[in-house]
């Protein structure tokens, strides 16, 4: 049989036929590995391999969104495919319409595959963390605007501080494109001055709804940021590549907030503190300072010439007193001597005699002797009570035996 | 002192200058000056505290892909 000569075009036009009408290549399902996986803006491309062959795979977004997860190279899935001819090189291509992971722990086995080997190239490392801003001064949310993320983050961050500045990046958290979403807003946030602080933040899925945080381009998206990134995706048990490679991971969106926002009660019950021991502080040195001059004055008055001379005062007045004291007694005792002597004076006086009967003979002067008169001496006798003018008649001078 | 430290600073400046300050081994006027400074950071620190802002914007990608923002809700 001599077939006729076809033209190349003719030939895949043929094969084209020939597959379209085969049940079983029109509805094949097929299970391998996933590799180059690439996704363009409205179709992704990837290689089916098992351990000897390949064949080449479409699948266009609307069917990819409904797949749950985001395919990754690495990852054993059960495809559905019509298989097509690429007429323009003569290729055989699997038009895909469902994927499947084939087995419940693909997509975790998949997870420690990227983890493992971004942990190998040091990702992860701690050297590599940012201090998170203890005062931020403006926090940008990475996330979705549907769900309640943003009103909990917000109502929490507004709790602990009223002056908080925030705000947000609207993005898909999920399907097709997320990623790319997130990536373009941690990149964009990079490019401003006035953000010191990222939060990506997620609410709670399974790990296919979480599985754009597992995504190698946004991780490296991550690691490369200046600005800190606090991750908050999912629940707490839940973990991403995100989560290990961001500043900071947050067990759930709401934790982010009360890890990135300060309380500001907290600071302001610190700041009452530390003014009230400054104030103490203060007192306590001049308190010190106070005594201290206290004591010096009390010393220096003790020392000054006043006090002195108090206690030379206090001598002369004691002196004094004493001087006035002794001049009184002499004073007194003379006064008794003068009268004991008036009286011994009295009883010497020679008139005292005249009272006790005795007469005084006075010749001119009174004469104690006879033998100092001489007959016809006219004499004077004096009485207590008058005086008798006498002529001596005679003198009769005892002798030496008869002399009283 | 500069008036635009951080809230951060102050704070650890105003902690300083307490700890100085107990030390109690200064003499009389540096401890006033420390004391004054203190006070300073004090109510530096509380007026930053106090702020209230309603400053919660949404940044949004026109369709030109230029990014504005505006104030949230």
């Amino acid at each position: 049989m001599h077939l006729k000569t076809l033209t190349v075009s003719e030939l895949n036009l043929y094969i084209k036929r020939l597959i379209s009408s085969d049940i079983i290549l029109n509805h094949v399902s097929v299970c391998g590995e996933i590799s180059n996986f690439q996704i363009s803006s409205n179709i992704a491309y990837f290689t089916l391999k098992d351990a000897k062959d390949a064949i080449s795979c479409i699948i266009y977004s609307e069917n990819l969104e409904a797949t749950g997860f985001i395919p990754q190279d690495g990852m054993n899935v059960i495809i559905s495919a019509k298989t097509t001819l690429y007429e323009r090189d003569g290729r055989i291509s699997l038009n895909v319409y469902k994927i499947e992971l084939s087995g419940e722990g693909e997509l975790y086995l998949a997870f420690q595959k990227l983890k493992n080997k971004m942990l190998r190239e040091g990702l992860f490392d701690s050297k590599y963390k940012k201090p998170i801003p203890a005062f931020p001064q403006k926090i940008c949310i990475i996330t979705s605007l549907s769900g309640s993320v943003v009103h909990d983050i917000i109502t929490i961050a507004k709790r602990r501080n009223p002056g908080q500045v925030l705000t947000i990046y609207p993005v898909k958290v999920q399907g097709i494109g997320a990623a790319s979403e997130i990536i373009d807003a941690v990149e964009y946030v990079n490019n401003r001055d006035d953000i010191d602080l990222i939060i990506i933040a997620r609410g709670g899925g399974s790990m296919e709804d979480l599985w754009t945080f597992n995504d190698e381009r946004l991780a490296y998206a991550i690691f490369n940021s200046k600005i800190p990134v606090i991750s908050a995706v999912g629940h707490e048990t839940d973990y991403t590549i995100a989560d290990f490679v961001s500043d900071k991971r947050a067990p759930t969106p709401s934790a982010a907030a009360e890890i990135s926002v300060p309380n500001i009660a907290d600071y302001k019950k610190e700041v009452a503190k530390l003014t009230e021991r400054l104030y103490f502080g203060i007192n306590y040195i001049f308190s010190g300072s106070k005594s201290k001059y206290d004591n010096l004055y009390l010393r220096l008055m003790h020392l000054t010439p006043r006090d002195i001379v108090k206690a030379k005062e206090n001598e002369l007045k004691y002196l004094t007193e004493r001087l006035i004291t002794r001049m009184e007694d002499s004073l007194l005792s003379k006064q008794n001597q003068l009268k004991g002597l008036n009286i011994k004076l009295k009883t010497l006086s020679p008139y005292s005699i005249l009272d006790r009967g005795y007469a005084i003979v006075k010749k001119d002067e009174t004469i104690a002797y006879a033998n100092l008169l001489n007959q016809g001496d006219l004499l004077d006798i004096i009485f207590k009570d008058g005086k008798v003018k006498c002529i001596t008649k005679e003198v009769d001078v005892y002798g030496e035996k008869h002399k009283f | 002192m500069e008036k635009n430290i951080s809230f951060e600073t102050a704070l650890k400046k105003l902690d300083e200058i307490v700890s100085k300050l107990e030390e109690g081994n200064l003499p009389l006027e540096q401890s006033l000056l420390l004391f004054q400074q203190g006070i300073e950071l004090s109510k530096m620190c509380t007026q930053k505290l106090s702020g209230i802002s309603d400053k919660i914007s949404i940044l949004t990608k026109n369709p030109n892909g230029v990014i504005k923002e505006t104030n949230f809700k």
